[in-house]
């Protein structure tokens, strides 16, 4: 297999320059990251270790096989929501590795209004139990939550894919074969009782854990009975008396050898087969990423630069390399495992369209993973590619992509504007994990398109009023909406609301696909199959 | 498929892989076995004649110690000989239509192959457009700011002399 042979020269101007403006933007990532990991008030800390409890990270640790991998998903989700009010969305989701399984583990935080569910909360829970469904990775739920914000109580109950979907995803998990486990450290009061209730393997801690369908105050309010928690819904009742939980324990710590001794009971999963290359790292150093990616949204660069330090080796076997050059497809391998890539080195034309959907089939047919590195300004318009079918030829890609059986994985390297989002497997065509670089752009137009359209608008509505432009007013309008828009456009904004699995670093993205690839490999792939492709 | 020794094309053909290798290189026939190495020196039969060498692999490159000479053996780069009128000449046309952003070249000057000629700016994406080849600018055909069409000549290399 070829190597790729990298043109970056680290000494030049324009290197140095985007190297300097990628760390800062990783340094602001990794600062981000630090906060709503673990900055909280002082007091709601003691407060927590005031009533023997452990920090959800505490917990974490102590779950986790020592010294294997943790992938944290959405670390950022909710950061530019509720004036900040819930780092995190309140909540940590990942896939880590106890007794020897890979597991996708759920904690609520208690650090947070009482690791009360905010509707972005829910949100990350249902993605964490979907990511659970598609690639059968059992769920550990470590349960400490007041239940719903009921501030926000219309955007976290009613709709499909609010709180009730938690409990739907917990059951079709279990009829799938699927286990799941929930340690109960806290208060899983309301819908959160049916957390561990639907698990099909729970442990509760004395004194601290209760399950009830409504706390103290609530059966007070509605029946005048004055009871503790405890004696509503704590250890001893549910492991005596009602069977709601089956392990009682006297510590968290007690709690979490317990769940893993559980987990060590439950047969592995066999694993999808795909082939196998070797796992050496690649040959570039992937801290030149910084000087690859660009410093500003419109400038563009080689994706095989991207490639050359992703994969094992650098390896890559190119597919079609002189023809449709503006869409890189090829094969490669990360921590050993074969994958297909589809890479944007500029705009979508036919030909480098009709290339990516006939590669779309080629690793569907090999049972090949694929993996869509975005780019893309969009797909070419005008009339000479209209003539030419480039519509026709986009949807021939989004089908073949949408219909794909193989699992596919997508990054988001760049800009991402436009119907190419959806020709690369952007969110709504289920990838099994989707992550975002913190450089990364999204909307249906870049922020000058959008505000000079707006602007061309207003300009029409004065004219036929026949009102006098005012040219200050005009370019306020246009300032005022670029900045609204960039704000929108901008990757924190993306994770803030889950269009994304979570922001890397570039220079983590290999072992976070690592992970995510071996993850994916727990499921079968399905029956292949396509629509009908518009000839 | 074509080969690079030490910056001279080579085209390898292999022939038969039984029961000993034929290849066809540069046109001529050749039959060779492999025998036991020795000492770290590989050892081949070349059509009768016995030649010993050593090599080193790294990464796509092969490095060769072969009659007191060493020797770099790569993989031609196949994108290095696209048929698209561009590269035999250098001229560079507009692939797709779009604005000129800045002009990195000057008329009359010598550039090496992957020097920056020009920025265009289409569909919200700049791209930095190189040189193909080695030569002499003869002439820039678009100014900064301005508008081209597709196919348009953008820059026109002198003829070699």
């Amino acid at each position: 297999m070829s190597i790729i042979r990298s043109a970056i020269r680290t000494n030049d101007e324009e290197f140095r320059q985007r190297y300097a403006a990628n760390r800062a933007l990783a340094a602001e990532l990794h600062r981000r990251q630090q906060a709503a990991r673990h900055e909280r008030p002082a007091r709601d800390i003691e407060r927590l270790s005031g009533h023997g409890k452990l920090l959800p990270r505490q917990r974490l640790d102590l779950l986790l096989d020592p010294g294997t991998p943790f992938l944290e998903l959405s670390t950022l989700a909710a950061n530019m929501a509720y004036d900040g009010g819930s780092p995190g969305a309140s909540c940590l989701t990942g896939i880590g590795i106890v007794a020897g399984r890979e597991v996708m583990i759920h904690a609520d935080d208690p650090t947070v209004k009482g690791g009360a569910w905010y509707p972005l909360t829910v949100k990350k829970i249902v993605r964490c139990l979907e990511i659970a469904l598609e690639n059968r990775l059992p769920v550990i739920h470590l349960c400490d939550s007041a239940g719903g914000f009921l501030q926000m109580q219309s955007d976290v109950f009613p709709d499909k894919h609010m709180a009730g979907r938690i409990f739907r995803n917990q059951s079709l998990l279990s009829k799938a074969g699927i286990q799941q486990l929930a340690l109960v450290f806290g208060h899983c009061t309301a819908g959160g009782a049916y957390i561990p209730a639907l698990s099909d393997y729970n442990v509760i801690v004395r004194g601290t854990g209760a399950v009830f369908l409504a706390g103290p105050p609530l059966v007070k309010a509605a029946t005048g009975a004055i009871v503790s928690a405890d004696d509503l819904g704590g250890a001893t009742l549910h492991t005596t008396v009602s069977g709601t939980c089956d392990y009682p324990a006297n510590s968290e710590q007690e709690a979490i050898a317990i769940g893993r001794e559980i987990v060590a009971q439950w047969t592995p999963q066999t694993k999808t087969l795909i082939a196998c290359d070797p796992a050496d790292p690649p040959l570039y150093d992937p801290d030149e990423l910084y000087g690859i990616i660009p410093d500003a949204i419109k400038k563009s660069f080689d994706m095989r630069e991207v490639i050359a330090r992703l994969v094992d080796g650098s390896r890559f076997h190119e597919y079609q390399p002189a023809y449709g050059p503006t869409l890189v497809c090829g094969y490669a391998s990360i921590w050993g495992q074969r994958i297909g890539i589809l890479a944007n080195n500029g705009v979508l034309f036919n030909d480098s369209t009709l290339k990516g959907a006939h590669f779309i089939e080629l690793c569907n047919q090999n049972n090949t993973p694929m993996l869509f590195l975005q780019n893309i300004t969009g797909y070419m318009v005008g009339q000479d590619y209209e003539a030419a079918g480039i519509t026709k030829d986009g949807a021939k890609m989004i089908m073949a992509q949408a219909c794909s059986h193989v699992p596919k994985f997508t990054v988001m390297c760049h800009a991402s504007f436009g119907a190419g989002n959806y020709g690369m497997c952007g969110r709504a065509f289920d990838s099994r994990f989707l992550f975002s670089w913190p450089n990364h752009q999204i909307g249906v137009m870049g922020g000058e398109q959008a505000a000079n359209t707006l602007v061309d608008v207003k300009l029409q509505q004065l004219r036929r009023t026949g009102a006098a432009v005012d040219a200050a007013e005009i370019e306020k309008l246009r300032a005022d909406t670029l900045e609204a828009y960039q704000s929108q456009l901008s990757a924190y904004h993306s994770t803030s609301e889950l269009w994304d699995d979570g922001l890397l670093d570039p220079v983590d993205t290999r072992n976070a696909l690592g992970i995510a690839i071996s993850a994916a490999l727990n499921a079968p792939f399905g029956q292949p199959g396509y629509g009908v492709l518009r000839l | 498929m074509r080969f690079d020794l030490d910056g001279t094309a080579c085209d390898i053909a292999v022939m038969a892989r039984r029961p000993e290798l034929a290849l066809v290189v540069n046109g001529h026939g050749v039959r060779l076995s492999e025998l036991p190495a020795e000492q770290g020196a590989f050892r081949l039969n070349v059509g009768g004649q016995e030649i010993r060498g050593w090599r080193w692999v790294q990464g796509d490159e092969v490095h060769l110690r072969l009659n007191g000479r060493s020797l770099v053996l790569r993989r031609h780069d196949i994108r290095n000989e696209q048929a698209d009128g561009n590269a035999a000449s250098g001229n560079l046309h507009a692939e797709m239509p779009g604005t000129v952003v800045a002009l990195h070249a000057l008329p009359g000057r010598e550039v090496e192959a992957g020097d920056k000629l020009l920025t265009i700016e289409s569909m919200k994406l700049q791209t930095t457009l190189t040189a193909s080849r080695p030569g002499r600018i003869a002439a820039l055909h678009v100014a900064e700011n301005a508008s081209f069409e597709r196919g348009a000549l953008l820059v026109s290399f002198a003829e070699p002399e």
